[in-house]
């Protein structure tokens, strides 16, 4: 190699080295928004640090900043309007409320949701392929045929009660994509509308008095009372289900879900590309390509309730 | 039989309280029927107006949900609606499809909801659970067009629930009953406790005090404070138990009179019945120391013996005629007199029988009315009083007697002298200012032997005398005394109509006569010794045993008869039967009766009655032959049988 070539390979490696090493160190302010403390929330935002250390994005060169708004709207109001006024570089959003309304009041810089079910029917994208904006992310959409196929496998249902909060988008959508399998998979799908705890007394012992089959949707109301819902279904031996895997710890028979984890890790991989300089909307909206069945032992024990052999081969996840 | 216990519940507190709670009672039930009525239906307005309202915002705010056909949406807005008068919120298109699932449709927070969900079976659905509830229970069910631009696209129906009109109806009655109760509760109190004052505390003391008179107490009285009506009721029942109480004292005192009275009335019955036996005893006694005198005249000594015989037998005789007269059978012939005559007549030896020390005086009243009195019986009274006058006044005093004319009519005094009547009467005053008496004299003082006197200085026969008298004479008698204030004692003698008669003084006569006398007499003593009286004074006597062998005597025309001497008590028939009998043959025949002690035979109340002539057992000779003599001058005016006296003789 030629002195002249090979000084100029070593300064082109240096400076490449030095446009890399510069890329890599220089600092970068990611804010976190959770809207509670939801594990999946939680577990979500655990695959999304991980994924972006991987990718070299990791502290003291990036700095992470997290805020829970506890569950709490007013709270959450004024964390959208402090993340806003800070100036992050990247913003990370789990959960369908916080990414609607962070998405809302920040648009000039890139936000990356995740746990969202459907980022478009929440008016957070134009599309799944172009969100047409600042936002790209990850969703939680598990294909409702696949869950119903796995119903089919453990009970012959004919009607199915969806416990759904009017208001949060995420909810409202599950029950539209319930609705449009109904009539394929021959059951009725009930919408239940609760917006007050004090509705649930009130409704629930009519709800399982009446139906086969129970679907838990991930609202933070649903989620509160999770321990009464259980409750009332092991004792009326209904089957209850949902596609979020954290609920099925909590008491839900079984779910069909995509891991958390996974969703988090893929939400840090587009956040790693939109650090490097690539524009979100340019970024596919995407679910983790695997789905796996966690089956709640103790639930399907204290119910009654028959675990067929060929839904026992298809569960990933026993929780006992 | 005296109800003086009130039954529980029949005490007129607890009806005014009872009757108060009951008209408030109706009154409440009324006043929560009314006002329920028009409250449902100003509720039912209500409800209606809200159900219009809440259906229009459906409508309005679910129409582009509507077209959309977006359930979920529409679900969502129904569900919101809910409120806890809505049963039920609906939405349909234009073609009659429901929309709106079960559980956004129905309100599951509204009651009746959960209580006819229970009864329904798992698989009914929402268009029956629907008409079900339109069916059992109390629906007003509106419905409100949805319009897009101008086209009609579907229909909202809101089913409210008219429980929540029976709930505030409830709540309203409630209220009612509460405030009414409150109002009842406060106004009832002070009603209660203003009545309990004015009305009920007055009566429950008059109930209570008519209780204790029902049972006799007499010193039972209402002292409570009321006003109007009631305190008059309360001062006369005051009133009133203070006259039963004046009244009682007055009877029980009238039946102390009544008692003493007939135990007079007693004493005076076995006097007289003694006094029969007594009388004839003394008439044997008195008749032979007479007779007895006449033949031993010349003998000192025998003729002081006899004399005291006689004396001792006629102060027998005089306690005897005291008795008598105080049995009210003292043989009396009364005669009008003017009292203030005889007062006068007898004043004059009162200073003497009174003491010096004693000023007498005597006030007449004046146009006194007449009195038929023997004047005999009157001297008694006078003398008698004077006589306890003087006893009463060991120290000198003063002793007067007034008459006067009055008039008894008023009822008081009635009630305070049992023995008084109606009528007109000579009132005879003596009062005296002597040591007086208590109460406890005063009731014994006309009782015989009842004496005060130290012991031989009375007989206890005086007053005793007097009541005797009076009372034989139609009359009462009064006394007022105080122990060291005196006593008078006031005498009331009926008047007579009739006028009265001027005695002439007889002139003396010898106790000799003629004639023939048939001599009747059962007690054989007193026959002979009245035979050899009436021998001794010269008339032919007839002896007769018995009234039978009398009327045989008298039967036989030849028998010469110029008067007879009869007792009046005899076996077989009486005197006057007798005399009837014999006046069958003789006619003309004169009767003198003789007798120990009267009786209703020959007088009334022991007052010989007009034209009937009598002799009182003892008698003495003289007064023998003047009544004898008297009887047969009124046969004839002369001795008409003294031929056949001689002859007898």
């Amino acid at each position: 190699m030629p002195i002249a070539a090979r000084y100029r390979f070593i300064a082109v490696t240096c400076f490449l080295s030095l446009i890399i090493a510069g890329e890599a160190r220089a600092e970068k302010k990611i804010g976190a928004f959770l809207f509670s403390s939801e594990t999946r929330y939680e577990v979500a935002y655990r695959g999304f640090r991980d994924q972006l250390a991987e990718e070299g994005f990791k502290e003291p060169g990036t700095t992470f900043s997290l805020y829970n708004a506890n569950g709490n709207k007013a709270t959450a109001s004024e964390l959208v309007n402090k993340l806003a006024a800070a100036k992050m570089d990247l913003y990370f959003t789990a959960g369908t409320s916080a990414s609607v309304a962070l998405s809302r009041a920040i648009k000039d810089m890139p936000i990356v949701f995740s746990v969202v079910y459907d980022p478009v029917k929440a008016g957070i994208a134009d599309s799944w392929e172009n969100s047409g904006n600042n936002t790209t992310g990850t969703s939680t959409r598990v294909p409702m045929t696949k869950i119903m196929e796995a119903l089919k496998k453990l009970k012959n249902v004919k009607k199915l009660a969806v416990l759904y909060s009017p208001g949060e988008l995420n909810s409202e959508q599950l029950v539209r994509d319930l609705k449009d399998v109904q009539q394929e998979f021959g059951f009725k799908v009930l919408p239940v509308p609760l917006t007050k705890i004090e509705e649930f007394p009130a409704i629930l012992p009519e709800v399982m008095r009446t139906s086969d089959a129970v679907y838990v949707t991930g609202s933070n109301l649903v989620d509160s009372q999770i321990g009464y819902i259980v409750e009332q279904a092991r004792k009326n031996r209904v089957v209850t289900l949902t596609h979020l895997e954290d609920l099925v710890e909590k008491g839900v028979l079984f779910c069909v879900s995509i891991d958390t984890y996974q969703i988090g890790r893929l939400a840090g991989a587009k956040a790693a590309r939109i650090l490097r300089g690539a524009k979100p909307s340019s970024i596919r909206i995407e679910s983790p390509p695997t789905y796996s069945i966690h089956l709640n032992v103790k639930t399907a024990t204290m119910s009654q309730i028959p675990i067929p052999p060929e839904f026992m081969a298809i569960v990933r996840k026993k929780i006992q | 039989m005296v109800n003086t216990e009130n039954k529980p519940g029949t005490s007129i507190r607890f009806r005014f309280v009872r009757v108060i709670a009951i008209v408030l009672a109706i009154g409440t039930v009324l006043l929560s029927v009314i006002i329920g009525t028009y409250e449902k239906k100003a509720l039912r307005e209500s409800l209606r107006e809200d159900g219009q309202s809440l259906a229009h915002f459906i409508a309005k705010l679910g129409k582009e949900a509507l077209v959309a056909q977006d359930t979920v949406i529409l679900d969502s807005i129904a569900h919101d609606a809910h409120k806890e008068d809505i049963a039920y919120t609906l939405v349909y298109d234009i073609q009659g499809n429901l929309l709106t699932s079960q559980y956004a449709s129905l309100n599951y927070r509204s009651p009746i909801i959960n209580n006819i969900l229970a009864t329904l079976p798992r698989e009914i659905d929402l268009p029956e659970i629907i008409n079900h509830l339109k069916r059992k229970r109390h629906i007003l069910e509106i419905s409100s067009p949805v319009v897009v631009d101008i086209t009609h696209v579907g229909n909202v129906v809101v089913g409210m629930s008219e429980h929540v009109i029976r709930r505030q109806i409830l709540t309203t009655i409630l209220f009612i009953v509460a405030v009414n109760l409150s109002v009842i509760s406060v106004l009832g109190g002070v009603l209660f406790s203003v009545s309990r004052k004015i009305l009920f505390d007055p009566i429950s003391a008059l109930s209570e005090s008519t209780t204790q008179l029902a049972r006799g107490d007499l010193s039972v009285r209402v002292n409570i404070p009321a006003s109007g009506e009631l305190k008059t009721l309360l001062a006369n029942f005051n009133h009133m138990v203070a006259d039963l109480k004046k009244a009682e004292d007055d009877r029980i005192k009238l039946e102390e009179q009544l008692r003493h009275s007939q135990k007079l009335e007693s004493v005076g019955r076995l006097a007289g019945g003694v006094a029969h036996d007594f009388n004839n005893k003394l008439t044997v006694i008195l008749g032979y120391a007479e007779l007895a005198g006449r033949i031993q005249a010349d003998n000192p000594n025998l003729a002081g013996y006899l004399r005291e015989i006689a004396r001792a037998a006629e102060h027998s005789r005089d306690i005897t005629a005291q008795l008598l007269a105080f049995s009210r059978q003292q043989i009396a012939s009364p005669k009008p007199v003017a009292i203030n005559q005889i007062i006068m007549e007898a004043g004059k030896s009162l200073p003497r029988l009174i003491g010096e020390d004693i000023t007498f005086n005597f006030v007449p009243g004046e146009g006194l009315w007449i009195v038929k009195i023997d004047p005999v019986q009157l001297d008694q009274i006078i003398i008698n009083l004077a006589v306890n006058a003087r006893d009463a006044m060991p120290d000198g005093g003063a002793f007067s007697i007034t008459t006067a004319n009055v008039s008894i009519d008023r009822l008081s005094y009635l009630l305070k002298n049992p023995d008084a009547r109606h009528g007109d009467y000579v009132e005879i005053v003596f009062s005296d200012s002597g040591t007086g008496m208590d109460q406890e004299v005063m009731k014994h003082i006309f009782e015989p032997f009842y004496t005060t006197k130290g012991v031989g200085k009375g007989t206890g026969l005086g007053l005793a005398t007097i009541y005797g008298i009076v009372t034989q004479n139609n009359g009462f008698i009064s006394v007022d005394s105080k122990p060291g204030l005196g006593t008078v004692f006031r005498i009331y003698l009926p008047t007579h109509s009739g006028g009265y008669i001027v005695e002439v003084p007889q002139a003396e006569q010898n106790q000799t006569g003629r004639g023939v006398v048939l001599l009747v007499e059962d007690e054989e003593m007193v026959r002979q010794m009245t035979g050899h009286m009436l021998e001794e004074m010269g008339y032919v006597v007839k002896e007769a045993a018995t009234p039978r062998e009398a009327i045989q005597i008298a039967s036989n025309p030849q028998t010469p008869l110029d008067v007879v001497l009869t007792d009046v008590v005899m076996p077989e028939m009486n005197g006057a039967q007798l005399m009837r009998i014999i006046h069958g043959k003789r006619p003309e025949l004169q009767v003198l009766y003789m007798s120990g002690y009267t009786s209703d035979l020959i007088a009334r109340k022991g007052i010989i009655q007009d034209g009937v002539n009598f002799i009182q057992k003892p008698f003495d000779m003289k007064t023998l032959n003047d009544k004898l003599s008297q009887a047969i001058k009124l046969q004839g005016g002369g001795f008409p049988g003294s031929d056949q006296a001689k002859l007898l003789k």
